[in-house]
């Protein structure tokens, strides 16, 4: 039959229509049914943190993710003391200002809790792995190992401060928390970091901060030995022998910080005060009616606190108004005022209060007055001036709350059916994220 | 484009097409459609089946298609309430045959042909499970705009929850209830069987503003029907993305004719129901609060006092409505074209469409004489679809279809945002008003507490630019011994361009001090769906039995990338570039799913009045972890229509039993199997940190369904209605596993560990009521019920949505309904009020010694409320979760039992059209009014409703006198206490008192009246039609709810995650608007 014109036309179509569909069928095999994979170029996998290449990335998330625990947990820790007061919408602020602080609901304790525990655990982590880089000899730089000791130290030091219990869990192993009254062993696995780190550096800066913070775990470990023992000041011999270490090297401008930025962590804290204005610094205590407490200049920013023994600038003491100028400043944002961690003006502080005799204790003191009328013994109390100078010089660093327990005083927005005044030494509760997922922690009561 | 434009665009599709049909030897089939009375019905559908080429009778009942090849086919009338009907002809070359129609009035249609799920295409009434249908046809004249729209209230069990009320915002949809507690649980959506990106955040960042969803951006001009697949039993052919569901949406084709141009034009207002606002009231403390308030309010003809016009006294509550000042009326204008028709070998359809709505808020508005910002509440969008097909020869169809929507919206800061516009305006107490008149140093004219002013926010600005296009060919090759081969290709591309942007210096009251210097960000989200489908039908006959066979190969491949830059400080005004900022950031992410099966269904016949069908697909996806290999999903239905084989049973002119079971599933996320370590900067560089903690035995979840039902028709079907019971379960659930946080990763990880139930009923009802010349009436209702519960969580603990903010209240409790809520409960006692927080309620006495003082007392100040504590009783009897925990009493759930709609069609003088729908939702129906929870009890932003302050003020004086002087007594302060617990005091740490309200409603969701203007008429100016239409949507709302609506989802769009489950939460979004529409539409 010939074929021609319209009829191969007609052929023609059906031909290619029949090889199409066919084809498709084939290509979508080939192209799509033998590969069933899909790369993921967002995370590393577990796999590549074998490789020692990572190691400066496992510090630098050690620094990161407690940086990020610590800058959250001041911020309760702020507002249960009288350093930050609520003045925004959500009302679990308003709980913390009252001392409720074994709400293990308050979601601001609970909320930060995940950074908290995730500093700890990304910090031992980093540890354990670069531990095994350096026992098998292909650790880059042990300088990044010494500084996963000091992150690690740092933030069992803040846990320690700030939590009436605590639990260390391993991915979905849960642990068992320690239990009240075995806190103190936080400082003590802090002080064994810390000495690690020490022995590892070989920086000078270095040295000097861990001396610091060693002082600092040591001072806190008898702050809370005071607390139990109804209040007053601290002794402690390897306390003063670090912060004197410390200060063959530091002076009293000498600070170690944690630093915040906008392109790396922000602080929790500074969110809450400069960006959400959900806190104040100071409290309020106009809001509601009561008397403005005598120790307070009645400013504006409510956080004047008066110079006990004077001075010729006014009788609000300057350094808190500093502290928070600085926390103010521009950083390219408004979310990144530092934390100090230890300084050289704490350090000198301590020592006063370790002292043993009133000139010595003056002489650690008036370290810090540089500018302002010295102590001499004839318008404060040695007693009242340690007071004062850990209240302005460690303004918003989280101490705050145990000097408040351990000398007797009180927020003017503490309530008597609440812990802060019901139950003085009373810290942060395993909160109820933990308590939901881990079958070792009971809900409280 | 204006129509000069449109038509040359169809004269080139015409001249593609011409050539193809110059082999044809045609003739022509015209007739009359009329009811069994004789009287004709217009806009009735007559189709050749087989073909493309279809009519619709005009205003006289005619018909007439013209160009039909020579040959015998089955023609087939279709009408809105009437049964279809179907004739044998043959049609002769260059002759005229006569085919005229009596359609049967009828309820029920199980002649309506179906393509989605079902293999091929198929008759209703061979199908086991239901497949709801909505016809564009139907709803000439419905105010409705979008896909959302068209859907709510007309398919029993499908819930279209809206997101809220601003402009453009999104809708998410819910079929026969929750699917997953992981993933998302929006039904996946396909147009003419290509799956579209599906998502309910466009833009694909977090707004805290009006989320557009891609849903609203299918033009529904271009929509001929939609069909949903509610479940397993009828998706299992889609495979591991079917469990939520399928909505398919099918495309207008054209037929052949003469080209046919149709316009619409309308015009658009509307506006809130600004009574639902509550007015903001205060009251001074202090006699300069006080003078300070005089000042600032006195003048204001809207503030009011107690007790009349309000004095400016200490101690004296006012009111001032805030909100009503920020909202005006909407307007919209709609502009539509469209051309169809074609020649023997090719048809086309196309339409373009414009849509401009501005929304209620009102840009021009004042706050204290002071103007407001640049926020604005709008959504324009450019639609165009065209479709054609090409038929090159008797067996082979090509067909192409392509539409492009782009679409810019702007929406103001709301729901739960401390920057929110609605949430500042709300928050405002009078007493907290300063003004740089009275010499302070900020205006802040509605007394926003913290944060920044009202006015201030109106100066932020949220962007979106979206895109969103599709473009697919489908092939069908009919070689002959009844098969079938059909290949469908095709891709959808999403791009969104989100910008959030706070200018310069935006703070113009001096109050905000959060990035004064201004902000920006901006992210871009593309997402491309690949779709490829393969299969072959073949269609045989044994004498009595009829056997259909598919088999084929489906894939789809999506990839979603997203980039974004943000920061702060520009150095002086009018800059709105990333480039601008100082040390801009940037971030990106890349996202990949690749799915893969086969399908194969048998489908026998005996008779016409058995049906068995017996499906099942075999698939794989890139997210399953390696450990899992692959996936069957099986599918049986069966169809039984006894008055088909039995003739009818009494009353009973039509009943069809029948019964289905299937399973689907449910993929995990793309990368949810590994163990990651997520990338963060540090200031040492490069660092890490805990992801996912990984799990590569992952798999889909599966959901196994089974639905039995019947329909019925009675009364030679003038009343008919489908009923389903359906129940289906969840297995493998992909649980949200939390580990202990000590552990380092605190993010959950999915894990196949959980299991869920639902059942349900969905029944719908049509009759037809009044048959005449001149009157039709038609009433249809729907009614579904649904319950569900989450029957196991693998022991992996409860989650609670929202995390550790405190004041959303759903869980994902073992043992309760999906998103159950939790919250404090008081002790059933006269005074449930503790004074010292042992949790020991207090005697009067002792209340009374502690209320005694003539100096003021704030309210809390050293009392609460008295929470019951649940026991292991409370438990057991599921009045609550855990023992101990005060915070554990159940208090509700966010979905209604029972979902409703019904309404009427009525056709007066055959060219008056009215059709209503109602809407309901109710039975135990949670609903949390967050809004009214801040507004109650919160110091700073609330209290500042008349009964909050009225019994604050009264529980600080101890009552006041006609001067409003304080009493100081102890009785009323114990009242004014009493009152505060039991009515006003929620939020934390009492999470959940007084927050859940009832949230049962009926709406008065459309109303339409169409004008056909008469067929004389029009045609004098050369038209072959021409309607005019009213229609207004959401007219009026019933309900005890006190809130602001009971139709508002506080999240937003949330595609998967726990924060999904934030429905039914009314936190500060702005009521669903009421419009109306005026419409013009005519055709030549």
């Amino acid at each position: 039959m010939k074929i021609g014109g319209n009829d191969m036309l007609a052929k023609l179509r059906k031909q290619s229509a029949f090889f199409m569909i066919p084809g498709i069928l084939v290509l979508s095999l080939v192209s799509v049914g033998c590969d069933m994979d899909s790369e993921n170029p967002n995370a590393l996998v577990e796999s590549d943190l074998g490789d020692p290449a990572v190691a400066a990335a496992m510090a630098n998330g050690a620094l990161n993710t407690t940086s990020n625990g610590i800058g959250n947990m001041l911020a309760p820790i702020s507002v249960s003391s009288d350093e930050a007061t609520w003045i925004g919408s959500r009302d679990a602020w308003g709980s913390l200002d009252k001392g409720q602080m074994s709400d293990v609901y308050n979601e601001f304790v609970d909320g930060q809790w995940n950074s908290i525990t995730e500093g700890r655990w990304m910090a031992d982590q980093a540890i354990k792995t670069l531990e095994a880089f350096q026992s098998e000899g292909v650790l880059g730089s042990v300088e990044d190992l010494a500084r996963v000791y000091l992150y690690a130290g740092v933030v069992r030091v803040c846990i320690a401060d700030w939590f009436e219990d605590f639990v260390y869990s391993d991915k979905t192993i849960p642990g068992s928390p320690f239990g009240v009254g075995n806190m103190m062993g936080v400082y003590d696995e802090a002080i064994e970091l810390f000495k690690k780190g020490m022995s590892t550096t070989s920086s000078s800066e270095m040295k000097a901060r861990f001396n610091a913070m060693l002082a600092r775990a040591y001072f806190y470990k008898q702050v809370h030995t005071v607390i139990g023992n109804g209040g007053g000041f601290v002794t402690d011999s390897n306390a003063k022998s670090y912060a004197e270490a410390a200060l063959n090297t530091w002076d009293e401008t000498s600070k170690y910080q944690i630093e915040y930025s906008s392109t790396t962590v922000g602080s929790g804290f500074s969110w809450q005060i400069n960006g959400r204005s959900e806190l104040e610094f100071g409290i309020r205590p106009d809001g509601i009616g009561d008397p403005f407490p005598a120790d307070l200049v009645d400013t504006d920013a409510s956080v004047d606190v008066v110079d006990p023994q004077g001075n010729a600038l006014g009788p609000a003491d300057p350094r808190i108004a500093a502290i928070v100028n600085d926390f103010f400043k521009d950083r390219g944002g408004t979310d990144y005022a530092p934390i100090t961690m230890i300084s050289g003006a704490e350090l000198y502080i301590m020592l006063a209060e370790m002292a043993g005799n009133d000139a010595d204790a003056i002489t650690h003191l008036n370290m810090n007055r540089t500018g302002m009328t010295p102590y001499d013994g004839s318008n404060a109390t040695v007693a009242d001036a340690i007071k004062h100078e850990r209240r302005v010089n460690l303004f918003a660093t989280g101490r705050r709350m145990l000097d408040m327990y351990r000398f007797g005083e009180t927020s003017l927005l503490w309530e008597t059916q609440f812990e802060a005044k019901s139950s003085p030494g009373t810290l942060f509760p395993i909160t109820i994220k933990e308590i939901r997922a881990n079958p070792n922690c009971p809900l409280p009561g | 484009m204006n129509n000069r434009v449109i038509v040359r665009c169809f004269a080139l599709l015409l001249a593609v097409s011409m050539p193809l049909a110059l082999f044809a030897q045609t003739g022509t089939v015209a007739g009359r459609v009329t009811d069994q009375d004789g009287n004709p019905l217009v806009g009735a559908n007559v189709l050749i089946v087989g073909t493309n080429m279809g009519a619709a009778t005009g205003m006289d009942g005619d018909y007439s298609m013209a160009s039909v090849t020579a040959g015998d086919y089955k023609v087939s009338a279709n009408y809105i309430g009437y049964a279809t009907s179907s004739e044998q002809v043959s049609v002769l070359a260059g002759s005229v045959t006569e085919l005229n129609f009596s359609l049967r009035a009828s309820a029920i249609d199980m002649n309506e042909i179906v393509v989605t799920g079902t293999g091929v295409a198929v008759e209703k009434a061979k199908l086991g499970n239901t497949v709801g249908t909505v016809k564009m046809d139907e709803l000439a004249g419905s105010p409705v705009s979008s896909v959302d729209q068209i859907l709510t209230g007309r398919i029993p069990g499908v819930q279209v929850n809206l997101n809220g009320g601003l402009a453009g915002e999104g809708a998410e949809i819910r079929i026969r209830g929750t699917s997953s507690i992981s993933q998302s649980n929006q039904p996946t959506i396909y147009v003419d069987g290509i799956r579209l990106d599906n998502s309910t955040n466009a833009g694909g960042m977090n707004w805290n503003g009006g989320v557009p969803g891609r849903m609203s951006e299918i033009n529904p001009d271009a929509i001929e029907r939609i069909e949903v697949l509610k479940g397993a039993t009828a998706s299992a052919l889609y495979g591991s993305k079917a469990t939520n569901g399928i909505i398919n949406i099918i495309t207008k084709q054209g037929a052949i004719g003469k080209p046919k141009f149709s316009f619409k034009m309308a015009q658009t207002t509307g506006s809130y129901d600004e009574s639902r606002y509550k007015e903001n009231t205060g009251f001074a403390r202090t006699d300069d609060q006080a003078s300070r308030m005089k000042h600032m309010f006195s003048a204001d003809a809207s503030s009011k006092s107690e007790g009349g016009s309000y004095s400016g006294k200490t101690w004296e509550i006012m009111s001032i409505p805030f909100a009503g000042m920020l909202y005006d009326k909407a307007s919209g204008n709609t502009m539509s074209a469209s051309v169809e028709g074609g020649v023997p070998g090719a048809t086309y359809f196309a339409n373009v469409r414009y849509q401009t709505f501005d929304g209620p808020f009102d840009n021009n508005a004042t706050l204290g004489g002071l103007p407001v910002g640049d926020g604005n509440d709008a959504d324009n969008k450019f639609m165009s679809s065209a479709t054609l097909n090409i038929l090159p020869s008797d067996n082979l169809k090509v067909r192409i279809h392509t539409f492009y929507t782009g679409r810019i919206q702007s929406t103001i800061q709301n729901n739960n945002n401390i920057y929110g516009i609605t949430s500042l305006i709300q928050m405002g107490k009078p007493e907290f008003a300063t003004a740089l008149s009275y010499g302070d140093a900020v205006d802040n004219y509605t007394g926003s507490f913290a944060w920044a002013t009202a006015r201030e926010v109106t100066f932020r600005q949220l962007n979106s630019d979206l895109d969103n296009t599709l473009v697919s060919t489908t092939v069908t090759y009919t070689p002959g011994n009844n098969l079938t081969l059909k290949g469908n290709f095709g891709l959808n591309m999403t791009n969104g361009r989100g910008e959030s942007y706070m200018p310069y210096r935006w703070a113009a009251d001096n109050k905000s001090s959060y990035y004064r210097d201004g902000y920006l960000s901006i992210g871009r989200r593309q997402q491309k769906e690949l779709t490829l489908d393969i299969r072959a039908s073949h269609n045989m006959e044994m004498g009595n039995l009829s056997f259909e066979t598919v088999g084929g190969f489906n894939a789809n491949r999506m990839v979603r990338k997203f980039i974004e830059g943000w920061g702060n400080q520009f150095p002086g005004p009018g800059l709105q570039v990333l480039g601008a900022l100082n040390a801009p950031q940037s971030g990106s992410s890349f996202v990949e799913t690749i799915e893969a099966g086969y399908l194969f269904q048998e489908r026998v016949g005996v008779g016409d009045y058995l049906f068995a069908t017996l499906s099942m697909r075999l698939d794989a996806t890139s997210t399953f972890g390696e450990e899992f290999q692959t996936v069957t999903y099986p599918r049986v239905g069966l169809s039984y229509l006894l008055t088909e084989m039995m003739g009818p049973l009494g009353p009973l002119s039509t009943l069809r039993l029948r019964g289905s079971w299937g399973q689907s599933g449910n993929q995990p996320g793309a990368f949810d199997q590994y163990t990651t370590y997520a990338p963060w900067s540090s200031l040492e560089g490069p660092g890490l940190r805990p992801g996912n903690v990984g799990n590569p035995a992952l798999g889909p979840e599966i959901t196994t369904e089974t639905e039995v039902g019947f329909d019925f028709g009675i009364l030679n079907d003038k009343i008919g209605g489908e009923f389903a019971y359906f129940s289906k379960i969840t297995t493998d659930g992909l649980v949200p596993q939390s580990f202990p946080p000590s552990g380092g990763f605190a993010n959950t990880q999915l894990t196949n560990i959980g299991e869920w139930t639902a059942s349900g009923w969905e029944l719908g009802l049509n009759a037809n009521v009044v048959r005449s010349s001149q009157l039709t009436v038609d009433v249809y209702g729907a009614l579904s019920y649904l319950e569900d519960e989450l029957t196991s969580l693998g022991g992996a603990p409860e989650q609670k949505v929202g995390g550790s903010y405190p004041r959303y209240r759903n869980f994902l409790t073992k043992g309760f309904p999906i998103a159950a809520l939790f919250g404090a409960k008081l002790v059933d006692t006269e005074y449930p009020i503790d004074l010292n927080n042992d949790g020991v309620c207090e005697s009067k006495s002792e209340l009374l010694a502690a209320f005694t003082g003539s100096e003021t007392m704030s309210i809390l100040s050293g009392w609460g409320p008295c929470l019951d504590v649940p026991t292991d009783a409370d438990v057991t009897a599921k009045r609550a979760k855990t023992a101990g925990d005060r915070l554990a009493w159940y208090i509700g759930k966010p979905r209604p039992d029972y979902m409703g709609s019904f309404g009427a069609n009525i056709t007066i003088m055959r060219n008056i059209q009215i059709n209503a729908m109602f809407e309901t939702r109710f039975g135990n129906f949670g609903y949390s009014n967050l809004t009214d929870a801040f507004r109650k009890a919160n110091p700073y932003i609330g209290r500042n409703i008349m009964g909050s302050s009225i019994t604050e003020r009264d529980f600080m004086t101890g009552g006041v006198d006609a001067s409003f002087n304080p009493k100081y007594d102890a009785n009323e302060r114990l009242a004014a206490a009493k009152e505060w617990v039991e009515t006003w005091q929620s939020l934390s740490p009492y999470s959940g008192l007084n927050l859940v309200e009832d949230g049962d409603f009926v709406r008065f969701r459309e109303l339409s009246i169409t004008y056909r203007v008469p067929s004389e008429t029009v045609s004098r100016f050369g038209l072959t039609n021409m309607s005019v239409s009213f229609a207004g949507r959401n007219i009026m709302l019933w309900t005890d709810y006190s809130g602001i609506d009971p139709e508002l989802n506080a999240g937003s769009a949330q595609d998967g995650g726990l924060n999904m489950f934030r429905e039914s939460i009314d936190a500060f979004g702005v009521p669903i608007p009421r419009t109306f529409t005026m419409s013009v539409n005519f055709g030549f």
